[in-house]
């Protein structure tokens, strides 16, 4: 409560503050600095987000404001959770809704769908959070992650052994594979997420 | 092995230009990569920056969309109206003096009707009608004498109104009834009484005015009051003339 307090009344305060104590402090109080506070957080990933379908810098500045006015008045009514994720399908959808608004923007929305369409979409990996939390044997883990890495696709698996084992950046594994980055982040993404199912099958549901 | 589940916050800007310029470690480099596996936020906004031709025009963008929003958010300062403060003040002062000399006013008046004024004796020693100038004094002038002789001024002053519309001329109860009203802090009436006395002749002529004055003084019409005063003081016959002068002194 004096947490709370704190948060509601000063502007220091609100710097150490989480995005969920800003949120429930905006939600109870309907300050809306507290909101300006924790978009500010996110504003320049917005931006950059925006600057992905949009192009036009003008553009990009008003989505930002759009979506910072949807904040506004969203957050004040619904509980989010995850207020990055939460940010990113509003301003996606944002910027679909202006593409379609805009006759002139056609061929960029075209652009846009089949960017979508082949975009994989990044999934919470249920296996890696159940390996990581539930404290597994260290040598079974190591065990059980081979196992379920000599079941990836060849390009994945390498993908991921150079980034998780050889800590080698994106441009390092397409310097070194041939793929080019966005591939090599296609890779990446998909092995992840198949790796986690893997290990979400291999490790026993109670551990 | 935990490396790779590694959670960590989003990008902040300055992470963001490291990155893209090379600058951060092999091991900052590697958090941002593994995040970017991770957050849609982070990984969309990193390739709309690298689409970008020009970082640091972005981060002017940036500038100004986070000071547009504190701005948006922020309480608008009071507009600040000096003459309004200044107009209200002199507005204050000036109402404050009137009120201050109006109680002023007031109350010297109020003064010096409290030090001057006497209630004249009831001086009925008979009483003379107009049609019978024997009879018995009527029941309602009596009735307002033995009030007015109790000093229930407030009391004597229906049975002098009863009186007087039998009898208006009886002059001597309507200046008892006036000082009644002055009693009884019914000053106008007090003057309708002492005009109407006035105007019926020269009988209590001196107390007529002197008592008018004190009406006028008790209304707070002081330049009224003063008139007669100066009159009442010029007239070296008048009873009332050395206190006329006292009360024009206090009223100076």
């Amino acid at each position: 409560m004096k947490r709370f307090l704190r948060l509601s009344t000063r502007k220091k305060s609100w710097e150490q503050a989480s995005d969920e104590e800003l949120l429930q402090a905006y939600r109870q109080t309907g300050n809306q600095e507290l909101a300006a506070e924790l978009f500010n957080r996110y504003a320049h990933l917005v931006y950059g987000l925006c600057r992905k379908h949009l192009k036009n810098r003008e553009d990009c500045r008003d989505a930002v404001m759009a979506v910072f006015e949807k904040t506004l008045t969203q957050a004040r009514i619904t509980e989010i959770h995850h207020f990055n994720k939460w940010l990113y399908s509003t301003t996606k959808n944002h910027c679909i809704s202006n593409l379609r608004d805009d006759q002139r923007n056609s061929r960029q929305q075209e652009e846009w769908e089949v960017l979508e369409k082949s975009e994989p979409r990044i999934m919470e990996n249920e296996g890696f959070l159940r390996l990581y939390h539930k404290g597994t044997n260290e040598s079974d883990t190591s065990r059980i992650l081979q196992e379920a890495l000599a079941e990836l696709d060849e390009g994945q698996r390498t993908c991921v052994r150079l980034f998780f084992f050889e800590k080698k950046s994106y441009k390092d594994i397409a310097g070194v594979t041939g793929y080019s980055v966005n591939q090599v982040k296609s890779y990446l993404q998909n092995g992840k997420r198949r790796l986690g199912v893997l290990l979400g099958k291999k490790l026993p549901e109670g551990q | 092995m935990n490396s790779i589940f590694q959670k960590r916050n989003c990008l902040t800007q300055r992470e963001m230009r490291q990155y893209l310029s090379g600058e951060l470690s092999d091991e900052q480099r590697y958090d941002v990569e593994n995040h970017l596996l991770e957050c849609e936020l982070c990984s969309a906004a990193v390739d709309g920056y690298t689409q970008a031709p020009d970082l640091q025009s972005m981060e002017e963008d940036i500038r100004m969309i986070r000071s547009n929003i504190t701005a948006s958010v922020q309480e608008p300062p009071p507009r600040y109206l000096p003459w309004i403060n200044r107009a209200a003040a002199v507005g204050l002062i000036l109402i404050l003096s009137y009120a201050g000399f109006r109680y002023w006013s007031a109350s010297q008046a109020e003064r010096a009707f409290a030090a001057f004024f006497e209630p004249t004796p009831n001086t009925y020693i008979t009483y003379r009608s107009p049609d019978a100038p024997d009879a018995p004094i009527p029941a309602e002038l009596a009735r307002a004498l033995e009030y007015y002789d109790g000093e229930a001024y407030e009391q004597s002053l229906p049975h002098f109104k009863n009186h007087l519309e039998r009898d208006p001329d009886d002059l001597r109860a309507i200046l008892l009834a006036a000082n009644a009203c002055l009693l009884s802090g019914r000053a106008e009436q007090a003057e309708q009484y002492l005009l109407q006395l006035q105007e019926k002749g020269e009988t209590f002529q001196g107390q007529t005015g002197w008592y008018l004055a004190l009406a006028y003084l008790r209304q707070g019409k002081k330049a009224r009051a003063r008139k007669i005063l100066e009159r009442i003081a010029a007239t070296p016959a008048s009873p009332f003339r050395e206190k006329a002068q006292a009360a024009l002194q206090q009223l100076k």
